[in-house]
């Protein structure tokens, strides 16, 4: 599932990705890129068992 | 002799007459045919004129002239006198006796003369060379005329000679000495001997001959003084009746074999030789080697006969042969050298037929008889040993491939058909002894022999076994005296137990049947290794209860089993003075079974009667809680006080956990959790929970939403907040970025239903994002 993921995350043990629930629209369009494009990215690797969220409003 | 005449008729016309002598003539005449005066002729006449007549001339008698009556002439007229040869071909001389009453005739055979008279003895004259020519009357030759002017005057025609004579003509010089013969004790007297040929037989007491040629056999007549004659007989021939005499012995007795002092073997022929003892040389140097022959064997101490063929001695008494066939499946030859254990597998031609044994079956070993004992070809007879020994042979064990000594014990090999082995054969393979090693030696060894071929099991007298099956034992009837087999139940082993379902099986055997169980004697010597040194065990079935029981007394443990029929299973914890002394300790998690609708006491702690009991209830090691005064004062107790400690007994203090939810950031996540765990307990529907979480990496935070672990008490929604979102609690919480920071900031922390409005969240939150990776929250809510 494609996903937005914090960078700094991957490959630990608090993999955390944006919190898409309440977003309509693409990915790439995701406001969180506007303010903190050098710290998320977009992946479409396997979400590992344990994740947390960021929620961007 | 016959009055013969011969006439001699002369005829006037014959001019010639001839005289012809007969042998048996005794007077001649001549006679005239012619009567005289006829022609003036007559037989003077005739004569006178000298003529000669071919006519038969017949007369009264014939004188010769000058002549006497006794003289004979011969045909020429001139008289026969000593020294003429008297010419007879054919025919006999015969003499009338003149006036007497003797007549002779001759007579002549191819050796004698002879001169018969009827009335007088025969006279023989013996031929020199056959014929009658050659005889010769007083024609003795120089040197018998010699010996016969050498007989002294008066000498006696038979020499009687006296035995007894010590002087004179009857002396008898150089007598050689005879030896005594004594007959049943008593001196014989030797009193004629004779000869005799024909068929006969002759006997005396127990010892009686017969003859069935006519060879001459000397006979000489004992007399014995002062014994009887009967039982003493003799059958002569039918030619010999007249012998009068009665055999008393027979004197081949002067040819016999001396009692000493024999120069070389004694052929007595087809005849036997009885006697009333026999005795061998004990130290004999000609030893026989041929079939027959006997000597004594002082290794052995005993005879040896060598039997038929040469090759097998037999020991007199110590050993027994037997003559067989070798009949080997395999067409083979039995060799002595290898001394093979041979059976029996049938008979042909009057012998037995053997062929190689093994142990390996009844069939291949039970009729085993012996060791070969010589080389016997395929087909052909020979010798083995039933019993007794057989020597000369490699007995090292090196032809079995092992190693044997003096005494071994010998078995019919199972591997090799016809070996022997020291190696004891077992089961399935059949034990049969053949013998034992006498003397262990690689050429002149000896095995002793002695087949014992063992017996099967149904081979035994007082044994029946009538097709066995799997698990049968074998019983003894009484009835019959004879041991059977049966199965258990048969026998009467299986065993009489209270119950075919309740004991079941025995070493994973059922077992069937119904009735007690009785252990007699001392009872069960040992229970789970207690022994009857120190304790003793019994049983008794319980027919009064159904409750199982022990009693003791000293060393003596009965346990009590409730009889056959129980309605239920009954624990060993009965009744309503069981004790439980001492110290016990029971298994992990113990249960005490409380019977549905039991109106009666179950555990009963302290002193009977309840309410002056001092007892307590110990849990754990050393809490003694609650007291018994303390559980009279909540006996009874079955509202919402029960039911708060109810609560209280399954809510209270759960201790720390590890917080695995996953939490959601406004701004950027802490990341890389070093630790996330929470806490919580409940104080009747009062819960307070705790949750940290702490991060090696800290994020930039102005919220964190928690969701609410769901072993946590379900929150009670105030009245009025029950919508998404709604926030139901407060208490208190920060994010920092150290677990030390004391930060001035204010954070809100609540407690409110998520935004689906399906569970219940923690929230902490701050007006800006701050950088942070220590959350901590504390809250309390009811539930």
């Amino acid at each position: 599932m494609r996903h937005i993921r914090q960078i700094n995350s991957v490959g630990t043990n608090s993999y955390t990705i944006v919190n898409l629930d309440n977003y309509v629209g693409e990915l790439e369009n995701h406001p969180i890129f506007i303010d903190y494009s050098d710290l998320f990215e977009i992946s479409e690797d396997e979400l590992p068992a344990y994740i947390q969220y960021v929620n961007y409003e | 002799m016959a009055n013969d005449i011969v006439n001699i008729n002369v005829a006037e016309t014959v001019e010639t007459v001839a005289i012809t002598v007969n042998p048996n003539l005794t007077t001649v005449n001549i006679n005239r045919q012619v009567p005289v005066g006829v022609n003036g002729q007559d037989l003077q006449s005739v004569t006178d004129i000298g003529s000669v007549t071919t006519n038969s001339i017949t007369a009264n008698s014939f004188i010769k002239s000058g002549g006497t009556a006794s003289q004979i002439l011969a045909a020429n007229g001139s008289v026969i006198t000593a020294g003429t040869n008297i010419t007879i071909s054919g025919g006999t001389i015969s003499s009338t006796g003149g006036g007497g009453a003797t007549n002779l005739t001759t007579s002549q055979t191819a050796s004698n003369f002879t001169i018969n008279s009827d009335t007088g003895t025969d006279a023989s004259v013996p031929l020199g060379n056959g014929t009658l020519a050659g005889a010769t009357l007083n024609d003795y030759t120089t040197a018998e005329k010699t010996k016969l002017s050498g007989i002294a005057t008066g000498a006696e025609v038979n020499v009687n000679a006296d035995w007894n004579a010590t002087s004179g003509d009857a002396q008898i010089l150089n007598k050689p000495a005879l030896e005594q013969i004594l007959i049943n004790g008593n001196q014989a007297e030797n009193v004629i001997s004779l000869t005799y040929s024909g068929l006969g037989s002759m006997s005396y007491g127990g010892y009686s001959t017969s003859y069935t040629d006519t060879t001459d056999r000397n006979i000489t007549l004992f007399y014995v003084e002062g014994i009887s004659a009967g039982g003493l007989s003799f059958a002569l021939p039918s030619n010999k009746l007249d012998g009068g005499y009665i055999l008393a012995t027979v004197d081949d007795i002067i040819d016999g074999v001396p009692y000493t002092g024999a120069t070389s073997d004694v052929d007595l022929g087809e005849f036997g030789i009885q006697l009333g003892n026999l005795e061998f040389d004990n130290t004999p140097t000609n030893i026989p080697t041929t079939a027959g022959s006997m000597y004594y064997n002082d290794s052995d101490g005993t005879l040896d006969l060598i039997l038929k063929g040469g090759n097998v001695k037999l020991q007199i008494g110590q050993e027994s042969v037997v003559r067989v066939v070798n009949k080997t499946s395999t067409n083979i030859s039995l060799l002595e050298a290898n001394y093979q254990a041979v059976r029996v597998t049938g008979a042909q031609g009057q012998r037995l037929k053997v062929d190689l044994a093994q142990a390996t079956t009844d069939q291949l070993s039970a009729e085993t008889i012996g060791l070969v004992t010589e080389t016997i070809a395929n087909n052909q007879e020979g010798f083995i040993t039933t019993s007794g020994l057989v020597r000369n042979i490699n007995t090292t064990g090196s032809l079995q491939g092992e190693t044997w000594a003096d005494g071994d014990v010998l078995y019919l090999s199972p591997t090799v058909a016809g070996r022997i082995t020291k190696v004891k054969p077992i089961a399935p393979n059949h034990l049969v002894i053949i013998g034992y090693v006498i003397h262990a030696h690689a050429t002149q060894g000896t095995i002793f022999v002695k087949v014992d071929n063992g017996y099967e099991l149904d081979e035994l007298h007082n044994v029946k076994i009538d097709t066995a099956t799997n698990n049968e034992v074998l019983a003894y009837t009484s009835a019959t005296d004879i041991w059977e087999n049966k199965t258990p139940s048969e026998a009467g082993l299986q065993p009489t137990l209270v119950s075919a379902t309740n004991i079941k099986t025995i070493n994973g055997n059922s077992i069937l049947g119904s009735g007690d169980l009785v252990i007699s004697g001392t009872g069960i010597s040992s229970l789970n290794g207690l022994t009857g040194a120190t304790q003793t065990f019994s049983t008794t079935s319980n027919t009064s209860t159904l409750i199982p029981a022990w009693t003791s007394s000293g060393t003596n443990h009965q346990l009590n089993i409730p009889i056959a029929g129980g309605a239920t299973t009954t624990g060993l914890i009965t009744g309503t003075s069981q004790i439980i002394s001492g110290s016990k300790q029971f298994t992990s998690n113990p249960e005490i079974p409380v019977p549905a609708g039991n109106s009666g006491t179950c555990i009963v702690l302290g002193t009977t009667g309840g309410g002056g009991a001092t007892g307590t209830l110990q849990i754990g090691s050393t809490t003694l809680y609650p007291t018994a005064q303390e559980m009279q004062y909540v006996k009874g107790i079955t509202s919402s006080v029960q039911t708060q400690l109810n609560g209280k007994a399954s809510g209270l203090d759960v201790a720390e956990q590890t917080y695995s939810l996953s939490p959601a950031f406004t701004g950027t996540a802490p990341t890389t959790i070093s630790s996330s765990t929470y806490q919580w307990n409940q104080l009747g529907t009062l819960v307070t929970g705790r949750v940290n979480l702490i991060y090696t990496t800290a994020g930039s935070i102005s919220q964190v939403v928690i969701p609410l672990p769901v072993d946590m008490p379900t929150p009670l929604s105030p009245t009025g907040l029950s919508g998404a979102l709604d926030i139901l609690y407060y208490g208190v919480g920060m994010f920092n970025t150290t677990t030390t920071t004391v930060s001035a900031l204010t954070r809100s922390c609540l407690l409110r239903r998520n935004a689906a409005n399906t569970g219940y969240e923690f929230v902490i939150t701050h007006t800006t994002a701050v950088s942070s990776r220590v959350i901590s929250l504390t809250l309390q809510y009811f539930t």
